[in-house]
């Protein structure tokens, strides 16, 4: 299982590191939702046996949470 | 005004020349096989460009890397005083109070910055991570990200950016992936005597794990990070400098 | 005419041009902008050189047989050169325009004619 989901973890601290400088205020479930979309859409990198692509997910996940970090109250 | 048409004449005679050159040297090229007969009938990663770049030609990849810094050294000198005045880049990268007059941009443009930068910043971590198996790479997604960042300052102008970049933060990302690079290097020469060498496997286990059927990854997907962490930061730094070259004249005479 | 000869003229077509823009025009900025054309026909005549009739995109299909996508592949050296070659184009462009806002503030004036006093 490792060997499928390291590349989506890797995404997904790349984009904690730069969601750490965005400083707008994000809707989550917004961008969770066009994450499904786009992810559906642009499907899994080949080779990863997923229904859609997880790495778009996760990158946005981290992305999102690195936002959760920084914004202002 | 004699030596002025006699210097057009030369360079007249010589473009000629020169282009008869080129057109006829092009028209009877011919390609052979070359090189290219091994790359092509051993198979690393399924992406076979980016097996040339960072396994076969890595230092190749590393004096282009080099280059990219080198640029973005002289571009900061070049600027007046430079990169070495602290005091002053903080105006420039907008850590500081400044008036910053309303651009005029359409309120679609303004909406739809800041979704389309997130979008863009995790489809240019896709691309950079996906580089080994999928069309792209370390550069192509960082200047994906790099490009999410010029979008949101040329929406909101420079100072209310939503994505800030900090100088210190683009450049210790640079840091950080020619250090990466440059480590990873030394790793294969630690353990197999070659400088860059691709390592399949530390003590059996390999350093990025992926499916079966992939092939031997290797250390490319690390390097494929560090240059797309340099590239980002390289055309941020960049794009920087030259969009706000006028707060850096009105600051030349001091300091 | 096969598209790799077509590629090949459009590439010395560009390079041309290129070189009766940096002879010929009178301003830094419009010089920049030729030798970026140059720079492009370059890369195309690097791109079609590792063309082939027919050819798969060098990455792999697990559907095809390894072999029979070996010989029918394009060139992977040319495109990895190529996207070399870009990234340095870039860097280069940068230092190029740093150089000219540098000029512009020293002289007013971009046109070289002017710079060099010739009329």
């Amino acid at each position: 299982m490792i060997e499928y989901l390291f590349l989506p973890f890797t995404g997904m601290i790349l984009g904690f590191i730069l969601g750490r400088r965005i400083t707008a205020k994000l809707n989550i479930w917004f961008y969770l939702l066009v994450g499904v979309v786009v992810g559906y859409l642009l499907g899994p990198l080949p080779y990863y046996n997923f229904p859609l692509s997880y790495s778009f997910l996760f990158s946005l996940l981290g992305l999102l949470l690195g936002n959760l970090t920084v914004r202002e109250k | 005004m004699k030596l002025s048409v006699s210097r057009e004449v030369a360079v007249s005679l010589s473009f000629l020349l020169f282009g008869a050159g080129v057109f006829y040297s092009i028209y009877s090229i011919e390609v052979v096989e070359g090189v290219n007969a091994i790359y092509t009938h051993i198979k690393i990663v399924p992406n076979f460009v980016s097996a040339v770049l960072f396994d076969w030609r890595g230092f190749d990849t590393l004096g282009e890397c080099l280059i990219l810094i080198n640029s973005v050294l002289v571009t900061g000198i070049v600027f007046g005083k430079g990169l070495f005045n602290w005091d002053f880049l903080k105006e420039v990268y907008g850590e500081e109070k400044c008036k910053d007059s309303d651009l005029g941009f359409t309120p679609i443009v303004k909406v739809l910055a800041v979704p389309m930068g997130v979008l863009l910043m995790a489809l240019g971590i896709l691309v950079i991570l996906g580089g080994h198996i999928t069309p792209g790479g370390g550069f192509q997604g960082g200047a994906l990200i790099s490009a999410a960042y010029v979008l949101a300052m040329v929406a909101f102008g420079v100072r209310r950016c939503p994505i800030r970049f900090t100088y210190k933060f683009l450049e210790s990302l640079e840091s950080f992936g020619a250090l990466l690079f440059l480590i990873l290097g030394l790793l294969g020469m630690v353990l197999s005597g070659y400088y860059l060498y691709n390592i399949r496997e530390i003590w059996g286990i390999p350093p990025f794990p992926s499916p079966p059927g992939v092939g031997d990854v290797g250390i490319i997907p690390y390097l494929n990070i560090g240059v797309g962490l340099k590239v980002l930061a390289g055309l941020s730094t960049i794009t920087v400098l030259l969009l706000s070259q006028r707060i850096i004249s009105k600051n030349i005479g001091k300091g | 005419m096969d598209l790799q000869l077509a590629s090949f003229i459009t590439a010395g077509a560009l390079v041309v041009l290129g070189l009766y823009g940096f002879f010929f025009v009178d301003n830094v900025i419009k010089k920049i902008i030729a030798l970026s054309i140059i720079g492009n026909g370059v890369n195309l005549t690097l791109v079609a050189m590792g063309y082939k009739e027919g050819g798969y995109a060098p990455i792999y299909i697990p559907s095809v047989e390894f072999q029979v996508f070996a010989r029918e592949m394009a060139y992977p050296l040319p495109q990895a050169l190529v996207l070399t070659n870009i990234v340095i184009g870039a860097s280069m462009l940068a230092v190029m325009l740093a150089l000219s806002i540098v000029f512009y503030r020293k002289y007013k004036t971009l046109k070289t004619s002017v710079i060099l006093k010739e009329d």
